[in-house]
């Protein structure tokens, strides 16, 4: 299953080698295939004076209304109310099963029925024991439906966590082969989905890049599939 | 999701704690709401991951948003050389310097003599680096925008944002998308795939057939001084699409297709309903242009047709009933239990609420509590061992906390206006489930500054044996909204 999987992969995915020899895009979506990058033609771009983000040049009468005092107030009031429920699901035995011994914490969310205003409260994991996306619904802090979504289907965001297992696996894949440059570099991750027909792996697969900083260029990328803690697939800019 | 610079002292070694002084704050749920100009809305970051939403959106009296969001970015790249990726944002807020740090940036400006007001977040996926904001102007202009900058891999590719706007002019029903012709607007009947342009002029309009307000979908702006080398030119708005859905509680769950195309075209009629307006953008990014460059693009809605005046400084009152009779057995929880009235499309938030029982009669009104509860769990109890032994007899009870008198202890309840009243307070004045338990509030006050909209229930228990009664013709709810 593991090797079936590498191969396809090693197929499918176009690195730069590949991207010279003329595969065609993802021929299988509608309205989202992708059309080849046409900048609008080459131009200097001064931001000088500009910090990220980037603010319209020639303002006046700044009025700050940001309260960082009160972010800090809601993310501890919302953290708390996360490990409330997480410890809940945890502790239900349908959910527990659904999460295996593997399971990753991902979101909390919130829904209020337009028509009705009933509300209700899903949080929301990924168990890399079960490749599912588990869903457990809360009334009022009561669990009412546990939900399991085959990761093939759905993957929910990842974490700060996977993010980091995923960069350490593919930053010792990469010294292990003589690349001590990475090392120096700093790692990011996104999920990643099938190249063809964007659709969910069938389990948790990250893209992590490597690079100086945040504005430098990507150095090094490797696909990793942490539900089998694989190197599926990596990439060496030139 | 712990902070970064909390997840780094779960790892060990140097290679990978390099990786984690980012200072992003993946917790998300952080909400406000703002009062501006015109311009009322609530915003949230919420766990659905659809980046920054406003909701309930208002310019001078004119309701015309449920809510805006932004469920995704989809990329891909040439001869899928990388990704596909499907960015979502929400989940790892970076902060903002021009706003002291925060995560959420808001503050207003003055640019060219116009007032603006501005809030966005910024978020980083992978190496994306994006802020999604929302500029809105004095006089009824809201630009949604994103820019991205940062390189995951040296391939061209294209990003695609794409928005997602619940239009509810006036209230949900009687709106349609309509595209500009060379002989007027006509409106779109069924579900539908658009490239932007097929309307004249970039011109999308979406319209209350009721009252006729209508706001214009326009291509994002162009006189705005954020400098031209970062925006999209406005011929690349050929590329763009737009996508015409019914609204449908089901479909809004955040972005949860991977890197697959907007959904839900089921080919239903949508010329006179509560619709749903997605707009994909087009921004690409050569590799030769490097990680730094900044790309954006956005669309413009423009306020216009015939907003209705700012309410009167008491706001909107509106009233809702529930006539089915309340049958109070000799003891125990009345029938139904609870008799509830759902509010929908209120806007703002509550300032004052007024309950009328219909036709109230009862051999022992001593024996009878009547709790209200709101959508939000708050109660108060309206009416609790008043009138003693005293019958009433197809009486009309108001209870306002403005009223003057509260019901006698032990005499006789004749119809009238009267504060929520509540004698021997924890004597046997229990509810069943789902009722909530006590404390119970004494003032219909404490609902105030939360929103109407929802379930509000009304439980009623006859707290002794041998009487009995009804509410014949039901209750009502009368509240008012800032």
């Amino acid at each position: 299953m593991k090797r079936a999987l590498t191969i396809t992969l090693i197929i499918a995915w176009g690195f730069a080698t590949t991207a010279s020899t003329g595969l065609p895009g993802s021929q299988g979506i509608a309205s989202a295939a992708p059309t080849k990058a046409v900048a609008p033609p080459a131009h200097g771009h001064n931001h000088e004076g500009m910090t990220w983000p980037p603010q319209p040049r020639g303002i006046t009468n700044v009025v700050v209304h940001s309260s960082v005092e009160q972010e800090k107030i809601d993310r501890a009031i919302e953290g708390a109310r996360m490990d409330r429920l997480e410890r809940k699901a945890r502790t239900h035995p349908e959910a527990n099963r659904a999460l295996g011994n593997r399971s990753t914490r991902i979101t909390v969310i919130d829904r209020e029925d337009k028509t009705t205003g009933k509300k209700a409260t899903q949080i929301v994991f990924f168990s890399r024991d079960n490749n599912a996306t588990v869903e457990v619904e809360f009334d009022n802090e009561k669990i009412q439906a546990v939900r399991s979504i085959p990761a093939r289907e759905y993957q929910p965001e990842i974490t700060d966590e996977e993010i980091a297992e995923a960069a350490q696996l593919a930053r010792t894949h990469f010294l292990n082969q003589g690349l001590a440059r990475i090392a120096d570099l700093k790692a990011y991750g996104i999920l990643a989905y099938k190249p063809k027909g964007g659709g969910f792996f069938d389990t948790r697969v990250l893209y992590v890049s490597f690079q100086q900083h945040d504005d430098a260029l990507p150095e090094f990328e490797a696909l990793v599939d942490l539900t089998n803690q694989l190197i599926l697939k990596t990439r060496q800019e030139q | 999701m712990f902070p970064r610079t909390v997840r780094s002292s779960l790892l060990a070694g140097a290679l990978v704690t390099s990786a984690l002084t980012l200072p992003g704050l993946s917790l998300a749920q952080l909400s406000g709401s703002v009062d501006w100009n015109g311009w009322r809305f609530s915003y949230e970051v919420s766990g659905n991951y659809d980046g920054l939403s406003l909701k309930g959106v208002e310019f001078q009296g004119l309701s015309f948003i449920k809510k805006v969001s932004f469920p995704v970015m989809l990329v891909f790249y040439d001869n899928d050389a990388c990704g596909p990726f499907s960015d979502r944002l929400g989940g790892n807020l970076q902060p903002i310097p021009w706003a002291g740090n925060a995560t959420i940036g808001r503050r207003e400006f003055t640019l060219n003599g116009q007032q603006w007001y501005e809030i966005g977040i910024r978020d980083q996926v992978g190496t994306y680096d994006m802020y999604q904001v929302y500029y809105l102007s004095s006089d009824g202009i809201l630009d949604a925008h994103i820019y991205s900058k940062g390189l995951v891999c040296v391939v061209d590719h294209v990003h695609y944002p794409h928005w997602r706007i619940d239009f509810d002019i006036n209230d949900p029903g009687n709106d349609q998308i309509q595209l500009k012709t060379s002989t007027g607007y006509t409106t779109e009947l069924y579900e539908f795939d658009a490239n932007a342009t097929e309307a004249l002029d970039h011109g999308w309009r979406v319209r209350d057939s009721v009252t006729g307000n209508y706001v214009d979908v326009l291509p994002g702006f162009t006189d705005f001084t954020i400098p031209d080398e970062t925006t999209a030119p406005i011929t690349s708005y050929a590329n763009n699409t737009v996508f015409g859905r019914l609204f449908k509680e089901s479909e809004d769950t955040g972005w949860t297709y991977g890197a697959r195309p907007v959904p839900y075209n089921n080919g239903e009629s949508i010329g006179n309903d509560d619709i749903v307006f997605w707009y994909k953008g087009y921004l690409p990014h050569r590799a030769d242009e490097g990680s730094t460059l900044w790309h954006s693009t956005g669309l413009r809605l423009v306020v216009s047709g015939n907003p209705s005046p700012p309410p009167p400084s008491g706001g909107t009152t509106q009233t809702f009933t529930n006539t089915t009779a309340i049958s109070i057995p000799d003891h125990g929880s009345g029938s139904p239990y609870p008799s509830s009235i759902n509010v929908a499309g209120m806007p703002g938030t509550i300032s004052k609420v007024v309950v009328t029982l219909n036709g109230l009669s009862h051999t022992f009104p001593d024996d009878i509590d009547i709790l209200l509860v709101d959508p939000n769990g708050q109660s108060v109890m309206l009416m609790s061992d008043a009138g003693g032994e005293f019958g009433v007899d197809n009486v009309t009870l108001t209870f306002d906390s403005a009223a003057s008198a509260s019901l006698p202890d032990s005499g006789q309840i004749s119809s009238g206006t009267y504060l929520p009243t509540n004698y021997y307070d924890n004597e046997s004045d229990w509810f069943s489930a789902p009722a909530p338990g006590e404390p119970y509030g004494s003032s219909l006050s404490v609902f105030n500054q939360t929103s109407p909209n929802g379930s509000w229930q009304l439980f009623l228990n006859d707290d002794a044996q041998a009487d009995f009664g009804s509410i014949a013709d039901g209750w009502a709810l009368t509240i008012t909204t800032n």
